[in-house]
């Protein structure tokens, strides 16, 4: 019977990837992509994640896991499969699997699509279910508690840098996609204002009117939101209210650094809790809307398969499909920050081993299948509307009339007519240069919805779309902040002791601002780029999510390589070496690229030279001396993540290399069995 | 067909209940009745206040 239902499954992939593949030239059906994903999911989990489960790891699951060993009825429960399913998945998808695919969509929706797929099955749902499967193992000690068991102290300390550096990165760029859909937008902005309010309110409503009533607050939450996205285009309506929400990019970015430490200082009930409960099923309904207006709309995709700008002269970013695909779509394929969350918190409530495949497996496929929405909702887009919306002015020519031009010149026609058509239907002045991907992506799901739900809403749905978008990216920001206080007074105590107490004001508010005023610069880094910030910000942010991934990947194989099935350790060390691959050379194209629109360095020295010359026009004079320092800055960070990298993996090879001399007893650092008492109960 | 249905929404809930851990005072509740009777658990109120802000300490939101 399996076997049957593998032949179909494979059948069946093979078909629906041949037909995207074959259909070339003619539009093709988003039901395709669907289908294509799905069976490539099943195939995956159906063997190849049983086939891991049950050879590699040998989970057991007659083995008490942490959760029943130490239950203390607060962070260690063991916990129904599913629940802890729904709890892992709203941990690790975030609004990187929206944006990554859609900025990669500009080389055609057939390479991202395909990475996608692959990536997931073969790298990121491994690394999640691995990782998931080693801290359960180790009474769920974190990823870089785990590095210094296993590879040692300059493993760990790597580790521990990486997660922060991640976190710094992936809130500025984050920050960047918010500031770039508010700007200039008072619907937008409003909104989102206004989910700050709401969120108080339902904090308050769970803590003293109705304590601990989640669901209840939510929906009462919820609600709110809905009425502050029409009331949005009210306040769009009248002048007077209008001027107080239309910002320009730098007075937006202040407003989200001091959000940023407003939410990291006051009290986790206040803001934090209530805005992440709201967040979470914003984002649960969503993804499930969006699925099935998909499913009832079934959408043409418009952009062709593969662009010219795989060579690397992309608008949107600069680079060649290899290795930079890889990089800007890292959720969604793999995703080293779900490495945090795989240790740590989510082996605390596994209840079986034999959960850990639908946990950590099942989810990151889940997750997958959101990027291939994304990728769905920015192919079915006109590409010269997709190019018109994501690429900044500077890369086309500094004006939306030469715009207009550039991008007719590429063979995608779009007019002045149809954008300004386009921008009046989802209530907005302008949609040129919108960069981040958010935009773009509100339209695309606009445009779903109103076509599955009713057109009259278009403006409503993109305002929808943005404040989800908004929600939940603030939410990152504000729960990443509170991560990095925690680590950041963690590293201060060794220089004080006091600093390190987590409840002493003058430290919280000392390390908050330490860790804002790191995500911030990187944000206004962007803000003031002429070119958008995301053609600098995104590839960093990738590079350091794959940083993590390979470190995640290297201590799993270092780990399998000292296990008696060490043969097996393949199965990360193939992901881990593609990791490698495309993660050095992208940062070292990132770094010493001759092109200045790709190499930090070439780039810094070009606008040096530009300004030497005197040819920048005023305004980028004002800025030079700015963007020449952070390009060099964003370098020098590119070659430390590419450095932390290599380290682990020299790490984990030195460890390879004793095993396979066996010149020394490896000791790993499992937890002993003890029999689970759950054991006659669990039958699944 | 309506069995089948009413499963669908039951696994549906539990999603939602894990992604927001709304029934995480009656899990710890539960581990107070089985861990130790004599000890009086706390209420709903000041287990909210007390412990779910741990909830946030550690990395629990991602890319």
């Amino acid at each position: 019977m399996n076997r049957l239902i593998g032949a179909g499954l494979s059948v069946a992939a093979a078909f629906a990837i041949a037909g995207i593949a074959l259909n070339r030239g003619e539009p093709i059906n988003a039901l395709w992509i669907l289908a294509a994903s799905v069976c490539m999911y099943a195939l995956g989990y159906r063997f190849y994640s049983a086939w891991i489960t049950a050879k590699v790891l040998a989970v057991d699951a007659t083995r008490a896991t942490p959760a029943e060993r130490l239950e203390n009825g607060r962070d260690f429960v063991p916990t129904a499969k599913w629940v802890v399913f729904g709890h892992h998945f709203a941990a690790i998808a975030g609004p990187g699997p929206l944006v990554g695919p859609t900025l990669a969509a500009q080389f055609g929706y057939l390479p991202g699509t395909l990475w996608i797929m692959v990536g997931a099955v073969i790298g990121g749902c491994v690394q999640d279910m691995v990782v998931l499967f080693l801290s359960t193992r180790r009474n769920g000690r974190t990823l870089s508690q785990m590095a210094r068991d296993e590879l040692g102290a300059v493993g760990g300390f790597a580790a521990l840098f990486g997660t922060l550096a991640i976190m710094i990165i992936l809130i500025a760029v984050l920050g960047l996609v918010v500031v770039n859909a508010m700007k200039h937008s008072a619907w937008a902005s409003s909104t989102v204002f206004a989910t700050i309010p709401i969120a108080m309110l339902v904090g308050l409503y769970m803590r003293s009117i109705r304590p601990g009533r989640v669901v209840e607050a939510s929906a009462l939450g919820l609600a709110l939101l809905l009425l502050a996205v029409a009331g949005g285009g009210w306040i769009d309506q009248i002048p007077q209210l209008r001027t107080w929400f239309d910002h320009d990019g730098a007075t937006l970015a202040w407003f989200v650094m001091i959000y940023g430490l407003g939410a990291a200082i006051v009290p986790v009930w206040l803001l934090l809790a209530p805005r992440d409960y709201l967040s979470t099923f914003l984002k649960l309904g969503t993804i499930a809307l969006l699925a099935l207006a998909i499913l009832i709309m079934r959408p043409e995709l418009k952009m062709p398969a593969l662009t010219q700008f795989v060579d690397g002269s992309g608008p949107i970013f600069s680079g060649s499909l290899f290795p930079f695909l890889f990089i800007t779509i890292a959720c969604g394929a793999t995703s080293g920050f779900h490495a945090l969350i795989s240790s740590g918190t989510t082996p605390r409530l596994i209840r079986s081993e034999a959960h850990i495949r639908l946990v950590g497996y099942g989810s990151m496929m889940l997750e997958s299948f959101v990027a291939i929405m994304a990728i769905i909702a920015a192919a079915l887009l006109d590409p010269g509307v997709y190019f018109a919306i994501n690429s900044s002015l500077a890369a086309l020519g500094g004006s939306a009339e030469a715009a207009i031009a550039t991008i007719n010149g590429w063979g995608f026609p779009v007019s002045m007519e149809q954008m300004d058509a386009l921008a009046r239907s989802m209530g907005e002045h302008t949609l040129f240069a919108r960069t981040g991907g958010a935009p773009s992506l509100a339209v695309g799901m606009a445009s779903i919805f109103g076509s599955a739900f009713g057109q009259a809403l278009l403006a409503i749905w993109y305002h929808f779309a943005i404040m989800f978008e908004a929600v939940f990216i603030l939410t990152t920001v504000d729960a990443g902040t509170r991560v990095g206080r925690f680590m950041v007074q963690d590293a201060l105590s060794y220089l004080w002791k006091p600093l390190g107490e987590a409840s002493w004001y003058p430290s919280v508010v000392l390390s908050s601002v330490l860790v804002v005023a790191g995500w911030g610069y990187f944000l206004y880094v962007g803000v003031i780029d002429p070119y958008g910030g995301i053609n600098i910000l995104w590839p960093l942010f990738g590079i350091a999510n794959q940083m993590l991934a390979g470190i995640a990947l290297a201590i799993s194989t270092a780990i399998l390589l000292k296990t008696a099935r060490a043969r097996f350790a393949w199965v990360t060390g193939l992901p881990l070496t593609w990791l490698a691959i495309v993660t050095t050379t992208g940062a070292l194209q990132k770094m010493f690229h001759a092109d200045p629109k790709i190499g930090f360095l070439s780039g810094a020295t070009d606008l040096a030279v530009k300004l030497a010359a005197g040819t920048l026009t005023p305004d980028r004079v004002a800025v030079a001396e700015k963007l020449i320092f952070n390009q060099r800055l964003c370098a020098a960070l590119t070659g430390v993540f590419l450095c932390v990298l290599w380290i682990v993996i020299l790490d984990m090879l030195r460890i390879a290399v004793s095993v396979w001399r066996g010149d020394k007893e490896w000791l790993q650092h499992e937890v002993p069995y003890y029999r689970s008492r759950f054991v006659e109960v669990t039958h699944d | 067909m309506i069995r089948r249905l009413r499963k669908c929404c039951a696994l549906v809930l539990q999603i939602l209940r894990g992604a927001v851990a709304s029934d995480a005072y009656e899990r710890y509740i539960e581990h107070c009745r089985s861990a130790d009777p004599a000890v009086s658990p706390l209420s709903r109120e000041q287990f909210f206040r007390r412990e779910l802000s741990a909830r946030w300490d550690g990395p629990c939101r991602c890319c």
